[in-house]
């Protein structure tokens, strides 16, 4: 439940996103196409209804990655994973300030901003928030696009739409990020008038009154961040007393590792670069990473019911597990992965492999 | 033997050829009072200048000095240094140099505590006036665009890679192949980054001082993303199968991250001094930096040998005894001394190189490169030599073909085709390596115009001779290995079977071959020793014509020996003839006894023997060449029963090859051939066999007894010679006209008169 949640806020986030940069592109064109686009691409958006759903889906996606992070066992993870997690972290500290001076201070008196104001902020007045911007623009388009590609991987029309999604994902940003470089040209020039430039201050800083409650809120709310952040990483830590018990899991093609427990066993193969497939990203969806245990099946917990239910999607023999749920306490065990590595999106859903991957419908 | 070639060789190289540097430095020293007097005309202004200049072309001496220094920039002369005033004036001129050198560095050495302000007082002055900031946008956003490209050129190409990654191949062809496939793909992925970062960096605005430091910066990575993709070609750290050295997994991903480090290091440290000089910093600082940058590279070089090294002796260490505790205290631990050696040698290229004696530091670490290099070249080639095929189909044969032994047999014995050349690939690529060696030795230290021998100094003769002697020797050892192994190896897969009374075709090669060898091995040196005699100097035009002379004269005188010896390989090459073989020269017959390079002796079924030159072998018949016929006669009276005789014979053919002792010689049953001829008194039956060649007078004699044998049980008489004489008489005679018939009788008997018995076994 949780995890469609996540999933649902963040495809909401995700196409604000798009929406934005799409317009920003238009920054290429002129400064003036920039600041008329703004009205096709972000009307929805802009409405009250849109804020509050924004700021709703952007609430209850970092409370809902927070509490994911309460639950890990450990913190080794695969690279990808880090990635995502460090990415999503960074997110809300650097786009906090963009997002009061856009959307929270017209809402407690400031006024609305438009691209001249903000762009002159970003390349004029103060150049290393401007810097910021666009580092932030990195994050949000990277840990968005991690998160919404491990998600379509899986679904059946993925391999025909791959290739054109692709070229979307460098694309998009690219033409953002240019755009908004060559409006900066603009706003430069502009601004060489002095009038320009008290033009963009009186947009950003109507008063002094509303200026230092801005400032203000976004104090209170960067240190609740980071309070926040830290006491979830402590409680993580309490709750996690880490034991030093081995495990041995043995493989049928007859590699062997000894660590440590409290991985899951895809984790486990990862960690010493062991090909095993797993294309929903340890998600418990896509069923690929399931082995069959030959011996240990003691030493693994009872199944979790998404991934009962996935296992019965992909008509699993009795004996199957899923190597990224599964987290083995102390022992050995012999496993055998069922699914080669290599496998990609589009054999998921092809009738050759369906009898292996997903499973036939009988 | 040949290390000690290689030391003299190294010797002889650094006392040889005075590098250029140290020369012009000399001159400058010396010849320095006339260029100053013009420095200082300098600072006047350009119209005196020219006036002056002027006034000095006009006047002669001037002008004589300056072509005199002109000619001896064109024509440097060298000291002679194996002389001992040429090796003086070369030592003073180093002393210079080192000393001028050793001040500059304890110069910027003193300066360093003000070495930091320095700096950033340079950096301030050189970032006045760019955007630091929009310039950090800028690199985000071509960043993102390299990588952002690579990233999509992987998303259509990682199954590719996997799937190469995958495969495993078996011979070394094959990993060669699927590595450099894999290669390319990585290539793709590099150049797009390329594309994409050093296209966006070209479209935005740069300042011009940050624009220098991004693209240097730029370029520098780019190039370590080059060599990291040389290194997972050759390396593959991460993909045991793919792997183009013998390394096993561990080894190779320690290997490849120190490669990545110390190039890492060394490029950057490069393109932090080239900014520093684009900076304009002062001298002594920058020698400063270069210093510290010199130390680090070093450091991390040693660090790298020590680690990697121990890593190695940890693994020899437990190899060699296991997990046994106990033991690993017995042993003595293998000494760390090559890594010291390495060591130490590191640490005084790099002083050689704080002092700027380039050609000694270039030559010490060629030379002691050399001999690594050659060893791990060597055993590259062995290790591609030994996988050059597939050795686990071998393997399967040899293990499915139980009941096969002669497969067995075979595929053990049969060297593949390949192995003939691992030696000539080892010796290559040793000769290879030497002559790179020697070339770019000649480059370190300047010897251009010594190869194109118009050299007139000693030291300069003594190295040119040298290089022809080593040449030459490289080559005939080349030649001559390729040779023997070649010759060896077939020797080897000749199997004189013994016991065989004609043995095959192995025999003449076993008599050919080490001929040819020792051909081989009188040119060669004859050659070289030619080659060596002119190098050194000595005019052979007087020898090759005396040698030429006693050829023509031993050559006419030998003309004979020479037709028998050329005539002689071609009868064994045309195989007319076997050790063992009955043959037939003219009217002298026998077997075949011995071969050697000029006759051949041949022993006669009595014992003499005959030796034959092969000049005289017109033409030769052999007699035990696959199978012999033997026709039998028989006289039987003019009323046998021939059909009777037929199957007589049958029966004798059953029995004669059930004879254990020669049945099996029996090539054709023996036949009856019916009657040949009708003679006076008898008709003449024949029999054949055909024999295996040398066994047929066995087969002849038992045929004959067993054929009177069975003749006499079955009532069939031999016809005898006898005269019928018809007395027309009616009554009967006496004795004595009795005796006269017979007498008379006994005359045309006689007269019949057999011939001579022929001469055969």
């Amino acid at each position: 439940m949780t995890k469609k949640l996540r999933l649902i806020t963040g495809i909401i986030l995700f196409s604000f996103l798009v929406c934005h940069l799409m317009n920003l592109s238009f920054g290429l064109v002129s400064l003036s196409a920039l600041d008329n686009s703004r009205e096709w691409f972000l009307f929805f958006w802009a409405t009250t209804a849109g804020i509050a759903l924004l700021l709703a889906s952007m609430m209850t996606h970092l409370t809902l990655g927070l509490v994911a992070l309460y639950q890990r066992n450990t913190l080794r993870m695969t690279i990808s994973s880090l990635i995502q997690l460090v990415l999503g972290l960074l997110i809300f500290p650097l786009l906090f300030g963009h997002l009061m001076a856009t959307v929270i201070g017209p809402m407690i008196g400031g006024e609305r901003q438009s691209y001249f104001s903000i762009l002159t902020l970003f390349w004029v007045l103060e150049p290393i928030t401007g810097l910021k911007q666009v580092v932030v623009t990195m994050i949000v388009w990277i840990h968005g696009c991690m998160g919404m590609v491990i998600w379509m991987r899986i679904q059946s029309w993925w391999p025909r739409v791959a290739g054109f999604v692709y070229p979307l994902v460098v694309g998009i940003p690219l033409l953002a990020l240019l755009g908004m470089v060559e409006a900066g040209k603009e706003v430069i020039e502009l601004n060489q008038d002095p009038d320009y430039t008290e033009l963009a201050l009186d947009t950003l800083i109507p008063s002094d009154r509303v200026y230092d409650n801005i400032i203000a809120m976004l104090n209170i709310g960067l240190a609740l961040y980071f309070v926040i952040l830290a006491s979830v990483l402590v409680a993580r830590y309490i709750r996690v007393r880490k034991d030093n018990s081995m495990l041995s899991v043995t493989f049928t093609d007859g590699t062997r590792f000894d660590v440590a427990t409290g991985l899951t066993l895809l984790e486990i193969s990862r960690m010493n670069n062991k090909p095993h497939a797993s294309l929903c990203g340890g998600k418990a969806r896509c069923g690929t990473c399931r082995v069959r245990i030959h011996a240990g099946s003691e030493l693994l917990p009872e199944a979790s019911s998404s991934e009962r239910k996935t296992l019965q999607r992909v008509n699993a023999e009795p004996d199957t597990r899923l190597a990224c749920q599964v987290i083995p306490r102390s022992g050995a065990i012999t496993i055998e992965t069922l699914i080669p590595s290599y496998i990609e999106p589009r054999d998921l859903h092809s009738t050759r492999v369906a009898d292996t991957a997903m499973g036939s419908a009988k | 033997m040949k290390i000690i070639l290689c030391i003299v060789v190294m010797l002889l190289l650094t006392a040889a050829i005075v590098p250029a540097q140290a020369q012009t430095q000399l001159r400058l020293l010396g010849g320095g009072s006339e260029e100053s007097a013009e420095l200082s005309s300098g600072q006047q202004s350009s119209e005196r200048d020219l006036e002056e200049l002027i006034r000095l072309l006009s006047n002669p001496a001037v002008v004589k000095q300056l072509q005199q220094q002109l000619s001896a920039t064109a024509n440097p002369q060298s000291y002679d240094v194996l002389t001992v005033s040429g090796f003086e004036n070369y030592f003073q001129g180093f002393l210079i140099k080192v000393d001028k050198r050793a001040g500059e560095i304890i110069f910027s050495l003193s300066g360093l505590p003000r070495l930091a302000e320095a700096l950033s007082v340079s950096w301030a002055d050189n970032m006045a006036g760019s955007n630091f900031l929009q310039s950090a946008i800028y690199v985000i956003i071509f960043l993102f665009g390299g990588f952002g490209l690579e990233w999509l050129y992987w998303c259509y190409l990682s199954g590719t890679l996997k799937r190469i990654e995958l495969s495993k191949p078996k011979t070394y062809g094959r990993i060669l192949k699927i590595a450099a496939l894999r290669a390319l793909l990585l290539f793709g992925s590099t150049a797009l980054f390329v594309f994409g970062s050093i296209g966006l960096f070209i479209g935005f605005e740069w300042s011009p001082f940050i624009g220098n430091i991004v693209l240097s910066l730029l370029v520098g990575v780019i190039a370590m993303r080059f060599i990291a993709m040389i290194s997972v070609f050759v390396l593959a750290p991460r993909v045991d199968d793919l792997r183009l050295l013998p390394l096993d997994g561990a080894a190779a991903q320690n290997i490849y991250r120190w490669i990545l480090v110390i190039s890492g290091i060394g490029i950057f440290g490069y393109l932090m001094v080239d900014t520093l000089n684009r900076m304009a910093v002062e001298s002594s600082a920058l020698l400063a930096i270069e210093m510290i940058a010199g130390l680090i590279f070093t450091s991390v070089l040693i660090a790298a040998i020590w680690k990697t090294g121990s890593r190695r002796r940890d693994a020899y260490v437990s190899s060699v005894i296991g997990d046994d505790a106990d033991s690993a205290a017995l042993l003595p631990a293998p000494g760390n001394f090559k890594i010291v050696m390495w060591s130490a040698l590191i640490l005084v290229a790099f002083i050689l190189w704080l002092f700027e004696i380039d050609a000694v530091m270039w030559t010490l670490v060629i030379l002691f490169l050399l001999f690594p290099t050659i060893k791990f070249s060597c055993a590259m080639v062995d290790y591609i030599f030994d996988n050059i095929e597939d050795h686990t189909q071998v393997k399967s044969i040899e293990t499915g073909g139980e009941d096969d032994n002669a497969d067995e047999a075979q595929s053990s014995v049969a060297p593949s085709r390949y192995q003939l050349y691992r030696p000539i690939a080892v010796r290559l690529v040793r000769f290879l390596l030497v002559v790179i060696t020697l070339i770019t030795l000649g480059v370190v230290w300047d010897v251009r115009s010594v190869l194109q021998s118009t050299s007139n100094t000693f030291s300069e003769k003594v190295f040119g001779i040298f290089i022809d002697i080593v040449f030459a020797l490289l080559i005939a050892e080349f030649i001559w290995a390729w040779g023997k192994t070649a010759i060896d190896r077939k020797l080897s897969t000749i199997v004189i079977e013994e016991g065989v009374l004609t043995p095959g075709p192995e025999a003449r090669l076993a008599t050919l071959l080490p001929m040819i060898r020792k051909i081989l091995m009188a040119t060669i040196v004859m050659m070289v020793s030619l080659v060596l005699l002119s190098s050194l100097g000595i005019n052979i035009g007087p020898i090759l014509a005396g040698a030429g002379v006693l050829g023509i004269a031993l050559g006419f005188g030998a003309q004979s020996l020479v037709k028998d010896i050329v005539s002689g390989i071609f009868f064994l090459i045309e195989d007319a003839f076997r050790v063992g073989e009955y043959i037939e020269v003219g009217d002298l017959r026998g077997t075949v006894d011995s071969v050697s390079i000029r006759s051949l002796r041949v022993r006669h079924h009595l014992g003499a023997i005959h030796t034959i030159p092969f000049g005289e072998l017109k033409s030769l018949t052999n007699h035990s060449r696959d199978w012999v016929i033997m026709k039998l006669e028989f006289r039987v009276p003019f009323d046998t029963d021939i059909k009777l005789i037929k199957n007589l014979i049958k029966q004798v053919n059953t029995k004669l090859k059930e004879n254990p002792d020669y049945g099996h010689f029996l090539i054709e049953p023996l036949k009856s051939q019916g009657v040949r001829r009708m003679e006076e008194f008898n008709m003449v039956v024949g029999v054949k066999f055909m024999a295996v060649p040398g066994q047929q007078g066995l087969i002849r004699r038992d045929a004959y007894q067993q054929i009177r044998d069975i003749f006499k049980e079955n009532g069939i008489e031999f016809a005898q010679r006898n005269v019928t004489v018809e007395v027309v008489s009616d009554r009967e005679l006496t004795r004595q006209e009795k005796e006269a018939a017979a007498s008379a009788a006994q005359e045309s008997v006689e007269q019949q008169v057999t011939a001579p018995a022929p001469d055969e076994p």
